[in-house]
């Protein structure tokens, strides 16, 4: 029995690793052939690979930026304007920065011209901004900042770990200003690996700060311990006084003894000197 | 106010001071004697002499008693036997006494432990004055000195001696 119960968890394990390296290998897959052939100029093949990648749940910000882009791209080259010019758009949420090559003519530039100017209209500029407030042996925070005009983030994932944990602590906040508390830093650990990601409705990354592959990274200095005993001054020393008290007095007393006045009495009594005489002179 | 202050606290200090001068007696003065021997032959054969001190005491008395060979009253002072040479040299010849007295002073000249020579004064000077001669004289009629070839006491006290 035991035996049938093992056998059937290897094999689970075996069928959910089967399934899902294949689901990884072709959004890659997806991606490279979709890359390839907008190279070759094939935009069919290529506007096809992408969507096939883009119909995948879980991608990372950089796999949803690249077939975005060739998927709008390969629209604007097969003349479908209004999808290039909703993708292109799609494309600025993903990356602000993207330009098309002015050489591209204009099927190109004409619906990314309409992108831009829509972004332009909003006056914003989407993104996401992250900060993170850690002090050594006090509880922080990761505060997140999403600027998402087009609504496409549901909502943000936020994890965190104390090296050298390997484990994420992950907290998942809504669009908008938010922050994550972090608890203190154990006296081992001085570095917070975290990332950040702000989910779309299929958990695509729309924007990404960090990775748990690839952690952004905050490190705490120890504050140096303060000298809780500070030099101490022979000052301070009641020994000093209590040994410089005495010295004075001691000087004081014998200087007064060695220097006071003295006040002779008269004498009370004589001191004989006898000497020897030899008839009326001093013997010789 | 505060220079009235300094002062009063200077005053008791000073006062304080005075008050508790130390009180010491003045070096005692010298009074001076000498044994006054006959001769320095009679110096050279003494063989040693003490000097007594008695407070009040009458040398007529002391000189009696020492030749009818009574005790002697209980001195105030009195040196150890001494040798003329150290009569001579100024060694063990110091006593004190006391100033408010008068005292008369017996010196007793010794040969082979018998009073040869014994003579009295009463001193009555203190200070830097000439030295008060004790002069002695033969106890008696029967003492004689042995005859000697020492001229000078100083030929006697001489180590050898350059007289006998």
């Amino acid at each position: 029995m035991n035996t049938f119960k093992r056998f059937c968890a290897v094999a689970s394990l075996a069928a959910a690793i089967a399934v899902s390296a294949p689901a990884f290998a072709g959004v890659d897959s997806d991606l490279a052939t979709a890359e390839n052939a907008y190279a070759a100029l094939d935009y069919t093949n290529a506007l096809t690979a992408a969507e096939a990648v883009l119909a995948q749940r879980g991608l990372g910000h950089d796999t949803l930026t690249r077939a975005t882009r060739v998927a709008a791209l390969s629209h604007a080259a097969l003349g479908h304007g209004e999808q290039a010019k909703q993708l292109f758009t799609t494309l600025l949420q993903y990356d602000p920065d993207f330009k098309v090559d002015a050489k591209l003519g204009p099927r190109f530039a004409e619906p990314f011209a309409e992108a831009r100017g829509y972004w332009q209209a909003q006056g914003r500029k989407p993104g996401m901004e992250v900060q993170a407030v850690i002090q050594w042996g006090q509880p922080g925070q990761v505060r997140v900042t999403t600027q998402d005009p087009l609504s496409i983030v549901k909502r943000v994932v936020v994890g965190y770990r104390w090296a050298p944990a390997r484990d994420y602590t992950t907290a998942n906040v809504d669009p908008g200003s938010r922050q994550v508390d972090v608890p203190a830093n154990s006296s081992g650990s001085a570095r917070l690996d975290y990332y950040v990601r702000a989910l779309d409705s299929k958990d695509n990354a729309v924007f990404e700060d960090g990775s748990p592959e690839s952690p952004k990274s905050v490190t705490v200095n120890e504050p140096e311990k303060r000298v809780t005993e500070e030099k101490k001054s022979i000052f301070s020393s009641p020994v000093f006084y209590i040994v410089g008290g005495a010295i004075l007095a001691g000087a004081a007393a014998g200087g007064y003894f060695a220097l006071r006045p003295t006040e002779y009495t008269a004498a009370t009594k004589g001191r004989t000197v006898v000497g020897a005489a030899c008839g009326i002179e001093r013997c010789q | 106010m505060s220079t009235k202050r300094a002062s009063f606290t200077f005053a008791i200090l000073a006062l304080t001071t005075v008050a508790c001068a130390a009180k010491e007696e003045s070096n005692p003065p010298e009074i001076a004697f000498e044994v006054q021997f006959p001769s320095a032959q009679a110096a050279a054969v003494t063989e040693n002499v003490k000097v007594y001190a008695f407070a009040g005491g009458s040398c007529t008395d002391l000189i009696k008693l020492r030749q009818t060979k009574q005790p002697l009253p209980a001195s105030t002072a009195e040196t150890p036997l001494i040798t003329p040479c150290q009569l001579y040299e100024g060694a063990d010849n110091k006593f004190d006494l006391a100033l408010n007295q008068d005292y008369a002073l017996l010196a007793v000249g010794q040969v082979a432990g018998q009073d040869v020579f014994v003579g009295c004064t009463v001193q009555k000077a203190f200070g830097s004055t000439k030295a008060l001669p004790i002069a002695l004289t033969f106890i008696d009629n029967l003492q004689k000195v042995r005859p000697t070839t020492c001229t000078k006491l100083s030929d006697k006290c001489a180590v050898p001696a350059r007289c006998q």
